[in-house]
């Protein structure tokens, strides 16, 4: 029976085996552990570097034959519908140098590519059109063939074009866009910010647009241009789509006062070849306006579009050139002062009294346009003006000047410049000019100076 | 004396017991009282020889030759019992006593085959509990006949493992490894009582899998002489059935000849919309030769026709209930199905049996099947989808498809809402108005697509020819040393395709794909110019499966002191190839025959019983072998292409169980522990969804979809006891319990193959590589550790049983079946599923977290269930009169999920998050439920 009870034993110690055997709880079973894998090699190329690959009009000889991958972020998103089969991607979260368009034929994108995303593009494949600073990416087709056209990449093949990026953690990185920020559409206007995503602050709605929706609803349209003012006056469209979730949201009386709005800054050039800034919100949000009590009522207290000098003082300090106007201008004419072949020059254009008396707080704004390299144009205030300049205690002030000199390539803003110390005072300001043969001799040219009162 | 006697109707896993050649057996036949029961009738299978026993209920069979035998004991009044022994070379065998219980309860109820109606249409891994089963062991018993109609399998494995043979021919199918039991529908007085060698225990006829060999020799005078009627009535698929059984007995002559005739009907089924008509006829002839030699010729013919029911969302149900059925609708008064199955595939079958020696025996075989089965459904070209629960037609779309929904949605979905809630069955049933209108409406417009089908009825349907021969040998060399060889040969072919069955007053259907995009011509058969077919024209899809196999199945039974062992080996060959007779217009492997995909098999099963008394046992059973995929699981795409799983192998089983058993007159226990192991397994699910890859798709046509795991890994385990005591000579009590673990152990390749080419399109170029081979790697499906589904892991049952003497009995069984799981999908399981494949990295918001609960095995409920019966007999005059009834489900629990599977429409995180955050999901999982309350009612009459 030895043998027998050895045999039992061996039985039940079997089956305890068995039972024993890993038994799975229910809370064991697997799940696929999370991991992101970034489908695209490192970069070999930056955003700007699609300059060297692009043409105006690019053709079916142009698609890029190599890798050329280049990270970006995204800024745009299409979730409310405003913008439409279009990505907009900028090289840095903060303080980009450099932001494209990417031409995409499909809706949704935002739930692949959300604000923030980082992304790997590579261009093999695509074609890359750039035409008056508005870099396009996007495919080859024989019927977007004008000088700043391409066609949309097929959504089925977007994913051998375009990745998010995973980061240390495991996740695909997301970033926090930083818009570029700005007082008046005259800065944001600018070639270097198209794509871009901008801020502008103290903006409000054209006082004609507030009776009416954000887009027209009859007649009806696939997109209308609303007009947004600063407190220089400068208007600046604001372009929207039927497709945008708040297409027929009126304009009053939530978005009826003065605030800030965030935008994807675009360029439009017409068939003609006119050229038209333009903004497109991503969605509401964007839009940080107040109530109708906020709005602004800027009161011009000076004004001159350079017709002439009338109503400044040009004095010359040394050299045979001065002040005058050129038939050049935005519109023209404009001021203009050029040291000529490098000789020497201290020229001031200063205004008349300006009585900064009645309003709270008072700016000044103006444009400028330079050539050839130079000292910069210098900026000053008085509210003591002894007749002479040499004489007078001045105060600098530091707008933003034109800072391209290899051509007249358009004006530059000088961004709203707050002058409300003098608030109570009557100020002259003057332009300074100098120029001798060892810095060069710039030719400046200067339009639509204002001074605002609020 | 009485630890020789193998009682097979209470275990079966001694069928090896010793004993001795040239043999009287003997036995007293008794009552359940003990008092001996005269003149039972006693026929003894593989002699010929019958009895009668005497009036002290003894009977003898003299001068037996070695070799294995099957007694019948059967007696009017009384449960027919079925005993297996063998006989070696003992000069007396004593079978003891043998107790005849009152009249049957369960052998006679005729569901033979339990069978949903429904199993095979939507999930190929849904399988129906196999034959009736005679010789069971109490836990086998107790699982199939009162826990298989809840769909219970012992553990847990597919019932494509069982190897059911009819006179030495197995009837699987070669594509899928399904039997047909519609074969020999409502034959049950023919093929019950067969042998089996239960779970994966060696076989004396065949090598077998994992659940059990069923064999069954179906000579014609084997059968209880006279004439028995048989009429029954039952709430399930069918509710009516009648059948008649003449035999005539061992002529003088040596000639015997059985018939039977049966039919199963119903005008409706259980299921609403669900017909059924299916007749089953035999005709056996016997011509005994010599005493050594004896011939016989069965065939078997079962023409059916029948509807099948649909698998719905839970939505569906909430709404119209777990009977509805979305396949019919209302057409000219009738209630018009378009999924309709018939078929005649008969079976002749032509065996030799042959007594060589005092030592040798040869059976040889020759069975050929033949014939057409077919299974209908709407088709349709540029038009919509038709059925009444398209996701469109069910409210939850319009409430779930915005987060917030428009006025319009909210309209929508109250009109839905409004006509499921108020059964307005132009919408909750297939509108066959409109979908004839349509078809009117391009008969007489002036379009050149004038009379083009909007819809259409097609039959998928194949043509089988099927040739097997076999042999099984046996040589005793000594008194405990028995030689069995099995050889068997079969040639598989059968041609699948889909042809027009209605065009619905249309004058032509188009055998051109519906959403081709104009970028190549759309035809589904390029060799053939007219693409516009008619009634019975080919359409769709056309091809031959071809299989040869050639199995050795040796075997060998020896006894050294108190063991008793069994070892059987395998080895196979087998030769697969597939013939396309359409040359598809994208997959350019379409057309022509495929290269012979061959695979070599081998095994082992191994069987050690150790004696411990004569009423105590240990036994046993390993098995360890290599299985060819079915063909359906090699050639994935079989409709349009030649192309083969990726890594194809053969499944490698490992079986083990050990089991204590107790066998006395009044105690009864089987305790077993099992584990299997199984490698290498393809799984393959084959359905219909609205699938698509990417963004940006506008609308996903309806694509037939198949989803291949390849190199699965399972672990079966799990410990069964089974018990049965006699309180009084008239009271039984029986019970069973059985707790299971059924897992995934590995994560397998996921593969899909959509017959739509825009979902390799559409998942961009990334895919086009593997686009030529026309299937898509999903890559890993994490799989490891979930429960497998469809099969309850936790089962108890206790029963008890009255029997009268006078001849009626009750008895009543409480079930509890629990721990049953959901089959996971593996599409939501892989690193695709929260990837975005257009940026290629984790969606937005994925977390391990979200993950870990979003992709939780969903638990089915469990459910407690109660059954009846009873019955009664008389003799009056010379005929026998058993009326028997069975009540399952007593208390008509309708809440009990049999099975089901989740849709994989919303394949990706997003969206299936999104939908599953519903309140209403649209595409939740579909479910199979028990069909309620039912009932078997049988009336017998012997004459």
């Amino acid at each position: 029976m030895n043998k027998k009870s050895y045999l039992k034993t061996a039985f039940w110690a079997a089956l305890s085996t068995v039972l024993l055997n890993s038994c799975v709880k229910y809370d064991d079973y697997s799940v696929p552990t999370i991991t992101c894998t970034d489908r695209f090699a490192a970069t070999n190329h930056v955003l700007s570097d699609l300059v060297s690959v692009a043409k105006s009009a690019p053709t079916s000889a142009d698609i890029i034959a190599n890798d050329f991958i280049m990270e970006g972020y995204v800024s745009s998103s299409d979730e409310a519908g405003n913008i439409f089969k279009q990505i907009f991607i900028q090289d840095k979260p903060s303080n980009p140098t450099f932001a494209i368009e990417m031409d995409i034929d499909a809706g949704s994108l935002y739930t692949s590519f959300p604000v923030g995303s980082k992304v790997r593009i590579n261009a093999k494949g695509l074609v890359a059109s750039y035409y008056n600073g508005n870099m396009k990416l996007g495919a080859y087709d024989a019927s977007y063939s004008g000088n700043g056209q391409i066609g949309r990449i097929n959504p089925n093949y977007l994913a051998n074009y375009m990745a998010r990026t995973c980061g240390t953690d495991g996740l695909p990185v997301t970033a926090t866009i930083v818009p570029v920020e700005f007082s008046s559409f005259g800065e944001a206007t600018q070639p270097q910010n198209i794509n871009k995503l901008v801020k502008i602050n103290n903006v409000q709605f054209a006082s004609a647009e507030l009776a009416k929706s954000f887009i027209d609803t009859a007649p009806s349209t696939t997109a209308s241009d609303r007009y947004l003012e600063d407190i220089t006056g400068t208007s600046f469209d604001l372009r929207n789509s039927i497709y945008a979730s708040f297409a027929k949201t009126p304009i009053s009386p939530t978005y009826a006062g003065a605030g800030s709005i965030t935008l994807i800054m675009s360029l439009y050039t017409s068939v003609s070849g006119s050229k038209t800034y333009q903004g497109y919100i991503r969605d509401l949000a964007d839009v940080s306006f107040g109530d109708s009590s906020t709005r602004l009522s800027p009161v011009t207290s000076f004004y001159d579009d350079f017709n002439n000098l009338s109503n400044w003082t040009a004095v010359s300090v040394l050299g045979s050139q001065t002040w005058g106007t050129t038939s050049y201008g935005n519109p023209k004419p404009s001021a203009y002062m050029s040291g000529g072949t490098s000789s020497t020059n201290e020229d001031w254009l200063i205004t008349k009294s300006i009585s900064l008396t009645g309003k709270t707080s008072y700016y000044m704004a103006f444009e400028s346009d330079g050539r050839y390299t130079g000292n910069p144009l210098e900026v000053y205030i008085t509210d003591n003006y002894t007749g002479t300049p040499s004489t007078t205690t001045w105060s600098k002030l530091n707008p933003i000047l034109d800072t391209d000199m290899n051509a007249f390539a358009g004006f530059v803003s000088s961004g709203i410049v707050d002058i409300s110390s003098y608030k109570g005072k009557n100020v002259y300001i003057a332009f300074k000019y100098t120029s001798s043969p060892s810095t060069g001799s710039t030719a400046w040219e200067i339009d639509n100076f204002k001074v605002i009162g609020l | 004396m009485i630890k020789k006697l193998s009682l097979v109707s209470l275990f079966t896993l001694l069928s090896a017991s010793l004993f001795y050649a040239q043999t009287t057996v003997y036995a007293y036949i008794k009552d359940s009282e003990g008092k001996p029961v005269e003149s039972a009738e006693v026929s003894l299978k593989g002699s010929g020889n019958d009895v009668v026993a005497d009036k002290i209920g003894y009977f003898q069979f003299v001068d037996l030759k070695p070799g294995h035998y099957q007694v019948v004991v059967a007696k009017q009044n009384y449960e027919t019992k079925v005993l297996d022994f063998e006989v070696e070379k003992e000069k007396r065998i004593d079978l003891g006593v043998i107790t005849l219980s009152g009249s049957l309860g369960y052998l006679d109820q005729g569901y033979s085959v339990i069978d949903s109606g429904n199993s095979q249409e939507e999930s190929t891994n849904q399988s129906t509990v196999g034959l009736l089963q005679s010789s069971q062991d109490v836990f086998s018993r107790i699982a199939s006949f009162d826990l298989g109609n809840y769909w219970f399998r012992p553990r847990g494995v597919d019932g494509r493992t069982v190897e059911t043979m009819m006179n030495g021919t197995p009837m699987a199918s070669a594509d899928d490894g399904n039997v047909d039991f519609s074969n020999w529908g409502g034959l049950n007085e023919i093929t019950r009582y067969p042998e089996i060698a239960q779970n994966h225990a060696p076989s004396d006829y065949a090598f077998g899998g994992i659940s059990s060999v069923i064999y069954k020799n179906t000579k014609a005078s084997e059968y209880r002489k006279g004439s028995q009627f048989t009429y029954s009535i039952t709430n399930r698929n069918y509710r009516n059935r009648l059948s008649y059984r003449y035999s005539s007995g061992m002529s003088k002559s040596g000639w015997a000849f059985t018939g039977m005739i049966a039919r199963r009907w119903a005008q409706e089924g259980i299921q609403e919309g669900t017909y059924y008509d299916a007749f089953g006829g035999y005709l056996g002839i016997e011509k005994k030769l010599s005493d050594q030699h004896t011939i016989t010729l069965n065939a078997f013919g079962s023409p059916y026709r029948r509807s099948t029911s649909s698998p719905n969302t839970q939505e569906a149900y909430d709404y119209r209930g777990i009977h509805y059925n979305s396949y019919w609708g209302w057409h000219d008064g009738e209630k018009l199905s378009e999924r309709v199955r018939r078929g005649f595939t008969p079976i002749i079958q032509f065996s030799d049996y042959w007594t060589m020696s005092k030592k040798a025996s040869l059976w040889t075989s020759i069975s050929y099947q033949f014939g057409k089965s077919y299974a209908s459904r709407l088709d349709w070209y540029k038009a919509n989808n038709p059925s009444p629960t398209y996701y469109k037609n069910l409210p939850s779309y319009w409430l779930n498809r915005d987060p917030s929904p428009t006025d319009y949605d909210v309209a929508k979905a109250g009109f839905y809402d409004a006509a499921w809630r108020n059964n307005d069955q132009s919408i909750t049933q297939l509108n066959w108005d409109n979908i004839y209108a349509a078809n009117y409406n391009s008969k007489y417009s002036t379009a050149g697509s004038a009379g083009r089908a909007a819809y259409w009825l097609v039959d998928d349907a194949s043509n089988d020819k099927i040739w097997n021969a076999s042999t099984h040998f046996t040589y005793n060399f000594n008194d405990v040393t028995k030689f069995i060889l099995n050889i068997n040969y079969q040639n598989y072919y059968s041609e699948q395709y889909r042809e027009v069955k209605d065009l619905l007053g249309a004058d032509y259907a188009v055998n051109l794909y519906s959403f081709n995009d104009g970028a190549s011509s759309g035809m589904y058969n390029t060799l053939d110019a007219n693409v516009n077919k008619t009634k019975g024209d080919k359409i769709g899809y056309d091809y031959i499966f071809r299989k040869q196999e050639i199995m050795v199945n040796p075997g060998l039974k020896f006894s050294v002191k108190d063991f008793d062992v069994f070892l059987s080996a395998l080895y196979g060959y087998n030769s697969n190839s597939r013939e396309g007779l359409f040359s598809h217009y994208l997959y350019k492997n379409s057309y022509g025959k495929s290269i012979d995909h061959n695979f070599w098999n081998a095994g082992l099963k191994g069987q050690v019983v150790y004696r411990v008394n004569g009423r105590n046992f240990l036994v046993y059973n390993g098995a360890y072998y290599s299985q060819t995929p079915f063909l359906n699981n090699i050639y994935i795409n079989a409709r349009v292409s030649n192309v083969v799983t990726p890594n194809i192998r053969n499944t490698v089983v490992n079986a083990n169980d050990l089991s204590y058993v107790i066998n006395s007159p009044i105690f009864k226990m089987r305790f077993t522990g099992y584990l299997i192991e199984t490698q290498n397994e393809t799984e393959v699910q084959r359905f219909y969804a609205d699938i698509s890859g990417g963004i940006a798709t506008t609308s996903a046509p309806s694509s037939f979809v198949t989803e291949v795991l390849s190199g699965v890994s399972k672990r079966n385990m799990g410990l069964e006891l089974g018990i049965q005591y006699k309180i009084t000579p008239t009271l039984t009590a029986s019970g069973l319990a059985t707790v299971n673990q059924h897992t995934y152990t590995n994560n397998p390749n996921l593969y899909f193959v959509v017959d739509n080419p825009s979902f390799y399109d559409a998942t961009s170029s990334i895919v086009l590589a593997d686009y030529s081979n026309n299937y898509k790697n999903m890559g890993v499906a994490y799989l490891k550790n979930y429960k497998q589904g469809d099969s309850p892991q936790e089962a108890y049952s206790l029963g008890l049983r009255y029997s009268s003497p006078k001849y009626w009995w009750l008895g009543a069984t409480w079930n509890y079946l629990g721990h049953n799981y959901l089959s996971p999908s593996p599409a939501t399981r892989t690193d695709l599923f929260y990837t975005d494949s257009v940026s290629g990295t984790p969606y937005p918001g994925v977390t391990q977290d979200i993950l870990r609960q979003l992709l939780a095995p969903v638990k089915l409920p469990s459910a407690y269930f109660f059954n009846v019966n009873a019955g009664k007999s008389w003799l009056l005059g010379k005929n026998y009169f058993l009326i028997s009834a069975t009540v399952n489900n007593v208390f008509n629990n309708q809440k009990y999920i049999t099975g089901g599977f989740e849709q994989v429409r919303n394949g990706n995180f997003v969206d299936y998050s999104a939908d599953m955050a519903n309140a209403t999901p649209s595409f939740a999982p579909k479910y199979f439920y028990n069909q309620g309350r039912s009932y078997f009612v049988n009336f017998q009459l012997r004459f």
